[in-house]
């Protein structure tokens, strides 16, 4: 765990190589984001129920007058649903020209990592949803999941025939 | 670069417009009912095109359009009559302009560069001067074929002219040129020799000169006094003769006898002058004169105005048309002393703004925002002690008053004339009826209504397929026709109006109606209906928007591949609005489209089920009744219907077809919705909560399309509130899924209706 202080010591490091994440805890698991795709960090209300979408997608919430989806992260990953609560925090992230909100337990910290610090997904553990993960990183005695929002959350938008 | 794509855009856009004005002139001329003024607006409109594309050095547009130009300037120096066929080769010179910007604009399919040169050639050939590119091949006696017949209905014109080329080689004979050079011959580099020479490539046989020359002394060297007569043994295609010559008709006075081509397809478009008088009697008088005089001209700018204006009264009619890049400047001068009969005319400068769409969506979401706000506002302050205060309550609904106001103003901003879609059609019409072989012609009316941008612009591709399918299958062949005592031109109405909040679009053809025969049993044998099931006329006309279907008895490059009808239904549908089918057996079929104004704002009923809260749209509602637990029934395949005056309506459950786990309420109203494609249909909800304007907001912008619902909108609370779509979800409950027994899914069902 030598590279543990990292969050710390690279704060001084500039933009060229390294990344900035925001991470984020569902259950016991640590999720991260890069912070340029965050948009905003709300507190967890009501959503709009949408019909027939998959469980994980918990309907849509108004955010200053845009509709935005809400998905629940612990579901999408296999959990069950989240019994959300006010303490519950919606992560709003921009993917493509879209929005979307991300439903997890907590945002836990912004941490600076650079491209050697990611550690790719060991080949054994592949399943079905881990393409939606770029990558793994360490911090402290913790494991980080990157999320590849685009592959988590895909969208169709065209019409379909 | 960036300026530079800047204005562009903005030319491109004035194109856009330009075409507009152009398009409105000649469907005046059409009609007969034009004056001066429009001719010199269509003059303008082509003109400020050109001047344009000469400043990005847009050369095939210039080109065309300087062609198009002197055509329309000899109309309006009378020089030319607005006969019929004229107007076609313009209306036709039109559309190949709009293709040639589309081109330019680096979208559309490009154009067809044939079709280009062959509509230029006609230009030229009706202003009577040269096309600077002659078309290859045997079109051109097509054209001049064409021409003989100025006075049968334009779409034969059209149809000579499309004729399929003939083969080349022509029986070997006797053709005379004779070359009388201009006095500038030499200076434009050529020389008599060197065009004797060439010819003999062409088989010359003998050569003689006439005319005077004057004493060796006295001779110029460069003056070419003499005149050549040149005798050819050949079998030459008269197009490829004509377009060697061409370069020499710049400079010369080159006449062609070939006795070929006069008794055959006719003559060569070089020497159109002789020819076509040969051919006609004073259509072509004005055309004679010009190519004669023209050759002095493009060498000799200079005095261009003096030796025109003595030579030819009308300057630059009869200049031929020089290729590319025109000098817009000095040409505009030419114009206006060439104009000067009918005296520059005032244009009526609407004061428009060109404000970029994004900037209005910018503030049409604002105020989407405040009426939202306000509403908010609104409701807290009627549960307020407040309340009694008569001044606040006042401003209150001052406020609510004026915001809606504004909310109107600005949807008006959105709000355009129809006709930015409908002028596109008549193209859509030619194009088609020229490949069809059917005579066909479009009448628009009710262009001014306005829509929303937004709808506009999703317009145009539900309109083609629909004028496509109403041709394609609806108009008979011309001799059909005529067999059916009908007029040989068949006739499609295109028309818009406002109907209350929503507008509604006529496409009526005066055709053969669809044939339900073919359709049912086509719809039979796809496995769209089961055999035994009885369906009434309407029922069989729509089944012409089921996915997949077409009746076409070959596979035609129109339509033909089941995709036309049901695409427009969707897309329609997916503007909010409906299609629906009239048909009258031989006599034709309407189809109507109704549409919402606009996309922003819908006048809703906002229903309780449980704790979710669902926007109806007002338009649909029939009327709201408390339920009847005796009035419901299901029928086999737990398909649950209600009795309601006397009909029975299929129900749905909101619950159910939307997956709602949501508390369960009392279910105690029925709120009766009338679809415009199946009938009524039966909502169940817990409570009606109150009409209200919402502003729509749509669900794609950031996630995707959701079945049964059109949108979402944002309540006074701050919640979102999906707003339904009836008919979608009626496919979703599977209930009563309409008339074809249930589409995809449920097409084991049976049909109960």
């Amino acid at each position: 765990m030598t590279d543990s202080k990292q969050a710390s010591d690279d704060d001084r490091k500039d933009a060229a190589d390294t990344k900035q994440y925001v991470t984020f805890a569902v259950g016991e698991r640590l999720y991260g984001v890069e912070i340029v795709r965050v948009r905003e960090i709300k507190q967890w209300t009501p959503t709009t129920a949408l019909p027939n979408q998959p469980h994980y997608t918990r309907g849509v919430l108004n955010l200053r007058g845009t509709i935005v989806p809400v998905q629940d992260l612990r579901a999408r990953f296999g959990g069950p649903i989240t019994e959300a609560t006010e303490n519950h925090v919606v992560v709003i992230a921009s993917i493509g020209e879209q929005s979307v909100g991300i439903l997890v337990d907590a945002v836990s910290d912004i941490l600076t990592v650079s491209p050697e610090d990611v550690r790719a997904i060991p080949s054994g553990a592949r399943e079905m949803d881990l393409e939606s993960i770029s990558g793994l990183v360490s911090s402290g005695d913790e494991m980080i999941a990157l999320l590849e929002l685009d592959r988590l959350f895909p969208t169709r938008n065209e019409m379909a025939a | 670069m960036d300026e530079m794509e800047e204005f562009l855009t903005i030319f491109f856009q004035e194109c856009e417009e330009r075409l507009g004005e152009l398009a409105d002139c000649l469907s005046q001329m059409v009609e007969g009912d034009f004056d001066a003024e429009t001719l010199n607006a269509a003059f303008r409109a082509v003109h400020s095109v050109k001047g344009g594309a000469g400043a990005f050095g847009l050369d095939d547009l210039v080109e065309f359009t300087h062609v198009f130009e002197t055509t329309m300037d000899a109309l309006r120096s009378d020089k030319l009559e607005a006969s019929d066929r004229v107007c076609q080769v313009l209306l036709r010179a039109s559309d190949m302009m709009s293709a040639l910007i589309e081109d330019a604009q680096g979208n559309g399919d490009g154009f067809d560069r044939t079709t280009a040169d062959r509509i230029m050639g006609e230009l030229a050939e009706l202003a009577g001067v040269e096309s600077p590119r002659p078309v290859p091949g045997d079109d051109a006696p097509a054209q001049q074929t064409s021409s003989k017949k100025k006075d049968e209905p334009a779409a034969e014109a059209a149809a000579a002219a499309d004729a399929p080329l003939e083969a080349e080689g022509e029986p070997e004979r006797d053709i005379v040129i004779t070359l009388k050079p201009a006095s500038d011959f030499m200076r434009a580099g050529h020389d008599p020799l060197k065009f004797v020479r060439a010819l003999k490539r062409f088989g010359a046989v003998a050569v003689e000169s006439f005319g005077d020359h004057p004493a060796v002394d006295a001779m110029e060297p460069l003056e070419t006094p003499l005149s050549w007569k040149v005798t050819l043994s050949s079998d030459v295609a008269p197009t490829e003769l004509e377009s060697f010559l061409f370069m020499y008709t710049l400079a010369a006075e080159v006449v062609v006898d070939d006795p070929f081509a006069k008794a055959g397809a006719d003559a060569a478009a070089a020497a159109p002058a002789e020819d076509v008088k040969d051919d006609e009697g004073d259509a072509a008088e004005a055309a004679q004169t010009a190519p004669a005089e023209a050759p002095q001209e493009p060498e000799a700018k200079a005095s261009e105005s003096d030796a025109s204006e003595a030579e030819a009264p009308k300057p630059e009619a009869a200049k031929p048309a020089e290729p590319a890049p025109a000098k817009p400047a000095a040409k505009a001068k030419a114009d206006e002393e060439g104009g000067s009969k009918s005296a520059p005319p005032k244009v009526a400068a609407s004061k428009a703004l060109r404000v970029e769409l994004n900037r209005i969506d910018r503030l049409v979401n604002m105020v989407g925002e405040i009426v939202i706000t306000q509403a908010v506002l609104a409701q807290n302050f009627s549960e307020l002690e407040a309340h009694g205060d008569i001044q606040v309550t006042h401003a209150v609904e001052a406020l609510s008053r004026q915001v809606r106001e504004l909310q109107e103003s600005v949807m008006a901003i959105r709000a355009q004339p129809v006709k930015a879609v409908f002028s596109r059609m008549p193209r859509v019409v030619r194009d088609l009826a020229a490949s069809l072989n059917k005579d066909v012609r479009i009448v628009l009316s009710g262009e001014h209504t306005e829509v929303d941008t937004t709808v506009i612009e999703e317009l145009s591709e539900p309109l083609t397929h629909m004028l496509r399918n109403s041709m394609d299958h609806g108009i008979e062949m011309p001799d059909a026709r005529v067999e059916k005592g009908k007029p040989r031109t068949g006739t499609i109405n295109l028309s818009a109006e406002h109907r209350g909040e929503r507008v509604r679009i006529l496409i009526t053809d005066d055709g053969a109606g669809i044939n339900r025969e073919r359709v049912l049993s086509k719809a039979i044998e796809k496995g769209v209906v089961s055999p035994d099931a009885t369906l009434s006329d309407e029922e069989i006309d729509m089944l012409i928007f089921h996915p997949g279907f077409s009746t076409a008895a070959q596979v035609t490059n129109v339509s033909g591949r089941g995709v036309g009808m049901d695409v427009v239904k969707k897309k329609v549908q997916a503007l909010g609005g409906r299609v629906t089918v009239t048909s009258f057996p031989g006599e034709g079929t309407r189809f109507v489209i109704t549409l919402p104004l606009t996309l922003a704002v819908l006048d809703g009923m906002t229903v309780g089920v449980g704790q979710e809260r669902f926007v109806l749209p007002l338009g649909s509602i029939v009327e709201a009744v408390k339920l009847d637990e005796k009035s419901i029934d299901v029928l086999p395949g737990e398909v649950p219907v209600m009795r309601y005056r006397g009909e029975w309506l299929p129900m749905i459950n909101l619950r159910q077809a939307l997956n709602l786990e949501t508390a369960q309420g009392s279910g105690e109203l029925v709120v009766v919705v009338e679809t415009e494609n199946e009938g009524r249909v039966a909502i169940q909800v817990d409570e009606l909560l109150g009409q209200r304007q919402v502003v729509l907001k749509s669900l794609e912008t950031n996630f995707q399309r959701v079945d049964g619902v059109s949108g979402a909108t944002i309540l006074g609370d701050g919640r979102v509130a999906l707003i339904l779509d009836i008919p979608a979800l009626q496919a979703l409950s599977g209930g009563g899924a309409g008339a074809f027994g249930g589409s995809g899914a449920g097409a084991g069902q049976d049909m109960f209706f």
